[in-house]
């Protein structure tokens, strides 16, 4: 019986984002594989935050209730966002560790943005894709080991 | 195969996750069984260097999701080949070896993940201090309370200071702290273990006075008696919040866990007791009170601190059914062999009367302690669960229930009702009396035997 639960959709896609990234990179199409690069950690990321924070999903994003103010919802969204957003939930047993887990990796994508994909990708850095490529891979073993074992290494 | 109409429940899912790793693992696979924080099993196959291994893989999903109900995991069976961390998981440390898996070219280990209790399935020797020795430590543990422990302990360490030794009592029953008022009345350290572990934390440990020698002169000039309580006497101008302070101390921070930051406590305990005698004495014996039951504490005292461990105990079935839960976890988890040289069962509070001598008691309690021990001495020899180099493994147990110098054969300490309700602050020079003595006659005897045998020769690490 297949899992159909947001965060397996999110788990699904981010393999999906990284393999296809892979097969782009090594054909040196560095824009969409950079693009795809920032849509697999940022779906790994969404999943860890389902499966492991207070976390859970709107209509269309994962959302929290803002710690210091009840009358706000956080909505997160792409990994150059989720930067800050990852942040604010930083309290508690699990999302304290798990904010310092994933902090590093987050900062590689600050200067990622969706809107690039509309550019003509002439701004793109094959040593900046790799470093992307690798703190993917790094988020997406981190999102490994919590399904496997149900908890932060 | 036909699906179950009754759930599966936790202990069966283990018994039917383990048959078809097994199965796999006889088809010539490394498999690796993970099982996560709620119970839930994954089977990760090694499939380096073979073809066609998805369509198994398929099937063996399938099965794990029939046999195990709401026990197998989101993806029951992974392929390495597949995955972004396999090598990391293939070779954890925490996998142990399944003794029951097939003997051909492919193996079994099992990686278990729970919430607290971990260091219950990690005996090791206790670490050397950065100097190079350490003290020789001993945990004072009772499955249920209320049966002398804390006392016991304190008779012991004058004992022990008695003879010559520079003796530290640290009070690990945090929750119920008693062997800082029992030995020491109010005449307390400003501040505790609860203070040592909650400062640190921040870094801001240095300064602390965790530690105050006894007012006790000991028959042998040398013997030093000092104390670390759970809980210090504080200053009179800030309130001690103890609660608000036991509240925060079993967090497991960045790059240190519980476990950790508690050996470290205990270890600054002996590092005052040095600074305090102008760097030229630390403690050569240290005795943890641990808590009761089956709690963190306990673990790590047990597992990782302590070179013995004397388990406190009076004969009732709830003591035994603690017992054996206990053991049996040890032996699951590959650890038999490690931890039962360490372990000495205590009888406490016997009863001798004519109409019910003490020795007809001891013999039903060891006949009792011997098969509540069987998990542990039955392990298999070379090849236990959890042995990563069989050539380090101590030689077998022999399982002889009169054997003496076995972990099941009960220490003695008698019951006497002048103390119980005692309250030792009111009652100076308890420890002397004649009845006190004759109670615990044979328990000091049997325990300073055993300890002054471990200190010559000389436990891995101990001064």
């Amino acid at each position: 019986m297949p899992d159909t639960s947001q965060e397996a959709h999110f788990q699904s896609a981010a393999q999906r984002h990284f393999r296809d990234a892979d097969f782009l990179r090594k054909d040196s199409r560095l824009p969409t594989a950079d693009h795809l690069y920032g849509f697999a950690a940022e779906c790994a990321v969404k999943s860890l935050l389902l499966r492991l924070t207070e976390v859970t999903m709107s209509s269309s994003k994962p959302h929290a209730p803002h710690p210091d103010d009840p009358d706000r919802i956080i909505e997160f969204g792409h990994i150059n966002e989720l930067i800050k957003d990852v942040a604010v939930l930083a309290r508690g047993r699990t999302a304290g560790p798990l904010h310092s887990a994933l902090d590093g990796d987050l900062r590689v994508f600050k200067k990622w943005h969706v809107k690039y994909r509309y550019f003509d990708g002439g701004y793109v850095k094959p040593e900046v894709v790799g470093e992307r490529r690798d703190a993917a891979h790094r988020i997406l073993s981190l999102h490994e080991y919590v399904v496997l074992n149900g908890r932060l290494p | 195969m036909t699906t179950s109409p009754f759930p599966v429940r936790f202990d069966e899912a283990r018994q039917r996750a383990f048959e078809v790793a097994r199965d796999v693992a006889g088809r010539g696979f490394h498999v690796v069984l993970v099982r996560d924080v709620l119970g839930r099993f994954s089977l990760v196959v090694d499939d380096t260097g073979k073809e066609g291994v998805d369509r198994l893989r398929d099937a063996w999903t399938v099965e794990l999701t029939e046999r195990l109900g709401r026990y197998r995991s989101d993806q029951p069976a992974l392929l390495a080949s597949e995955m972004f961390s396999a090598d990391a998981l293939l070779n954890s440390p925490r996998a142990v070896p399944d003794s029951g898996g097939p003997s051909g070219v492919g193996s079994v280990r099992f990686l278990d993940n729970t919430v607290v209790g971990e260091d219950w399935a990690k005996v090791s020797v206790p670490e050397p201090a950065p100097g190079g020795d350490r003290p020789y430590r001993v945990a004072l543990y009772g499955f249920k309370g209320g049966v002398g422990r804390t006392t016991a302990m304190s008779v012991l360490a004058r004992r022990l200071a008695d003879e010559g030794h520079c003796v530290l009592v640290v009070d690990l029953d945090l929750e119920s702290p008693g062997a800082g008022p029992l030995l020491m009345g109010k005449a307390l350290p400003p501040h505790g273990i609860v203070d040592q572990l909650v400062e640190a934390v921040v870094g801001n440990a240095d300064g602390l006075e965790v530690v105050e020698r006894s007012s006790y002169l000991p028959q042998d000039r040398y013997g030093e008696l000092w104390v670390a309580p759970a809980r210090g006497r504080g200053s009179q101008d800030v309130p001690y919040s103890y609660v608000d302070k036991l509240n925060r101390v079993y967090a497991d921070t960045a790059g240190a866990s519980f476990a950790d930051r508690l050996e470290q406590a205990v270890r600054a305990c002996e590092d005052a007791v040095e600074r305090h005698n102008d760097g030229v004495r630390r403690p050569d014996v240290v005795l943890l009170d641990s808590r009761a039951g089956i709690h963190d504490v306990a673990a790590i005292a047990i597992s990782r601190l302590a070179d013995l461990a004397l388990l406190f105990g009076s004969s009732n079935e709830q003591t035994w059914q603690g017992y054996g839960d206990l053991f049996a976890a040890w032996q699951s988890t590959g650890q038999a062999s490690r931890i039962r040289g360490k372990l000495r069962m205590v009888a406490s509070m016997v009863p001798d009367s004519v109409h019910y001598p003490m020795e007809d008691y001891l013999d039903a309690f060891r006949r009792r302690a011997f098969e509540c021990f069987s998990p542990l001495y039955d392990d298999v020899p070379g090849n236990p669960l959890g042995t990563t180099d069989a050539t380090t493994e101590p030689a077998p147990f022999s399982q002889n229930v009169n054997e003496e110098s076995e972990a099941h054969w009960a220490i003695p300490i008698l019951f006497e009702p002048g103390l119980v309700g005692m309250d030792a602050a009111n009652a100076p020079g308890w420890q002397d009396r004649a009845f006190v003595q004759a109670a615990y006659r044979e328990f000091l005897d049997t325990v300073m035997e055993r300890i002054t045998e471990d200190l010559r020769n000389g436990p891995e690490g101990t001064s």
